[in-house]
């Protein structure tokens, strides 16, 4: 499901400064086809006194990476920061980081990317449903009647049907990691992930994208219909205009037979 | 509203021009020189397979009407008019173009052939059909069509086409069933089979300008050669035919009456012009401005065109053989040679492309500018 790639750091994804030596960077590909830059910095297990780092300090250091680096390609979504029985976790689209001991470290990344790889869905099929619902206005007279004259948008239309389809069906995937209860009894690795989940609000992200892609897909299945009646009224009446040609046709040759018969007589 | 004129299509333009230099030399040369399928004209015999192309002259006009009409259209439902408007413009259009028909029969034929039921009256009553055609599924034209021109051969033989037909034209009385009849059938552009051409116009038109499968070039040149080679082989074996398909009056490739074989040769020959002219000239029209610089005043001024070649050359006529020989027609067909008129006729072109371009630059008012001003 997820393919790490260790060792590749970003030349804007530096670690920095300040750091234990043994912090590294981690590019993980998420099952969303995005990646996730993720900065592990281990901590010793026990408390070495004052040779140990200091867990307050490499905290800020990691929040000030993952709101400085990239800053361009940020989302609305700020910089979460969870702290988690002596670990610190660092999120936001597309970086993380993750400070804790070193027997926690592989619990939290696995979470953390399980996590991403679901916000990370989300925020693709919450951009789908924007960019649907976007076309919802323009759209909607089609619904309600549909006309000649929009015949060539019959595919545009079509397509917008199935990619409204489409996004119902994934969102329907992602419903059990978005709504995901509870774990009992809790774990690290499962309380990380509902407080992630808690804090950039993925259960009310879900169902307001459910509701975009309900009413998009309402929509656009109702446009389907309205192009399905138009054509096969389209069939029935191209059917009674051949027979009214036919007719017409057979009128003027009865018409012509009549005066022909009456120059005769 | 926005009144953007519809852009030109080169391809019509050039093509109607081409009907126009068919229509004036066939006119100069039959009505002054003498007719080529009487029997008694300069173009029988050998000479009449080189005159054969002025037979393509009113296929041409009467299929172009159709395409134009199409495009009118569109360009009528882009600015917002509504389908009640429509209508009626286009009833006013054809009702101009009937009223225009017969009044020119009065004036240039003399009133005696005011029902000999000429070009205008068909693409008139064209006109009022297209605007009932144009609710019509694409296919269903097409197929009105084709019915058309087979069923028009099995009209002729019901109502004796020739006895209508005295020494190469077109001899009726003045009874509401000979009126009638000459209008459907044994007239010199009756409805059957002359209605057939607009219909395809309009048919050809909406698959060539608004379709939107590839390839449709080589579907309508494919249909241009079918068409032709169907009327080759009709017109090979016409003697074997029944004469429900060759009808009566004439035989094989014939345009008075026009004949099944003619009918489809010239429908043919006419969407194949149109498929290769569309490729070469459509969307280039900087490539071939020299062309379009004289075919486009011509093609612009069809309608005032046709008017007026017949009142330059036709009115002298009666004049001249009324103060010659004291009857009206006595020098029809008999003015002068085959050679002179078309010198003429030649001249006459010469003079109308400058004419026109005067006209244009002027802004002068035309008949095309009169049928809009009474029926836009």
């Amino acid at each position: 499901m997820i393919v790490t790639d260790h060792d590749e750091p970003r030349a804007a994804g530096r670690i920095p400064e300040g750091l234990p030596a043994d912090a590294s960077l981690r590019r993980v590909l998420l099952a969303c086809n995005e990646e996730l830059l993720m900065l592990i910095v281990p901590l010793p297990d026990g408390n070495d006194g004052e040779s140990a780092p200091n867990p307050v300090r490499i905290t800020e250091t990691v929040t000030a990476w993952a709101a400085e680096v990239d800053r361009q390609d940020s989302t609305s979504l700020p910089v979460i920061t969870v702290p988690l029985y002596g670990c610190h976790v660092v999120w936001k689209p597309g970086q993380a980081a993750v400070v804790g001991p070193v027997s926690r470290l592989e619990l939290l990344t696995t979470a953390l990317s399980n996590f991403a790889s679901c916000e990370g869905e989300l925020r693709q099929l919450e951009q789908r449903c924007v960019d649907l619902v976007a076309t919802v206005e323009e759209d909607a007279p089609h619904a309600f009647e549909f006309e000649g004259r929009a015949v060539s948008r019959r595919g545009t239309l079509a397509g917008r049907f199935r990619e409204a389809v489409a996004v119902r069906g994934r969102l329907a995937v992602l419903a059990p990691a978005a709504h995901a209860p509870p774990v009992h009894p809790p774990t690290l690795a499962s309380q990380l992930g509902e407080r992630l989940r808690d804090r950039t609000r993925l259960a009310e992200r879900h169902e307001f994208a459910v509701d975009r892609a309900e009413l998009a897909e309402r929509l656009y299945e109702a446009c389907g219909q309205r192009i399905s009646e138009f054509g096969i009224a389209q069939r029935q009446m191209a059917l009674e205009w051949a027979i009214v040609v036919l007719l017409v046709i057979q009128t003027a040759l009865l018409v012509v037979d009549l005066l022909s018969r009456g120059v005769t007589t | 509203m926005s009144h953007a004129a519809a852009p030109r299509q080169a391809s019509i333009d050039v093509l109607r021009t081409l009907a126009i230099v068919l229509m004036v030399v066939v006119h100069f040369v039959e009505n002054l020189s003498g007719w080529y399928d009487g029997g008694s004209g300069p173009f029988e015999g050998v000479h009449r397979v080189w005159w054969l192309p002025t037979g393509f002259g009113a296929p041409i006009f009467a299929i172009l009407s159709g395409m134009s009409y199409r495009l009118w259209l569109g360009v009528q439902t882009q600015r917002g008019l509504s389908d009640e408007m429509i209508s009626k413009r286009t009833a006013r259009r054809g009702l101009f173009l009937i009223g225009l028909g017969f009044a020119f029969n009065v004036l240039v034929w003399l009133p005696e052939d005011i029902f000999n039921w000429d070009i205008l009256t068909l693409i008139g009553v064209g006109l009022l059909v297209l605007d009932v055609a144009r609710r019509m599924p694409d296919w269903v034209v097409g197929m009105a069509a084709v019915l058309i021109i087979f069923v028009s051969p099995a009209m002729r033989v019901g109502v004796d086409y020739t006895a209508y037909w005295q020494a190469g034209y077109f001899d009726y009385d003045f009874t509401l069933t000979d009126v009638l009849l000459g209008w459907l059938v044994v007239g010199y552009f009756p409805i059957f089979p002359w209605l057939a051409f607009p219909l395809l116009g309009h048919a050809l038109a909406a698959w060539l300008f608004h379709g939107t499968r590839s390839g449709r070039l080589r579907h309508i040149a494919a249909s241009g050669v079918a068409g032709i080679a169907t009327a080759l082989v009709m017109t090979a074996t016409w003697d074997a035919l029944p004469a429900v398909l060759t009808g009566e009056g004439g035989r094989g490739w014939t345009m008075f009456p026009a004949s099944t074989a003619y009918c489809l040769g010239t429908a043919g020959t006419v969407t194949l012009m149109v498929a290769i002219l569309h490729q070469l000239l459509d969307g280039r029209r900087d490539d071939w401005g020299w062309l379009l610089d004289w075919a486009t005043p011509l093609s612009r001024h069809a309608l005032s065109m046709y008017l007026l070649h017949h009142v330059v050359h036709v009115w002298p006529l009666w004049v001249w053989g009324a103060v010659a020989t004291g009857e009206t027609t006595a020098l029809w067909q008999v003015a002068m040679p085959p050679v002179a008129s078309l010198v003429l006729a030649a001249g006459f072109l010469i003079g109308a492309i400058f004419f026109f371009h005067y006209v244009d630059r002027r802004r002068i008012p035309s008949t095309e500018s009169l049928m809009r001003w009474l029926c836009d």
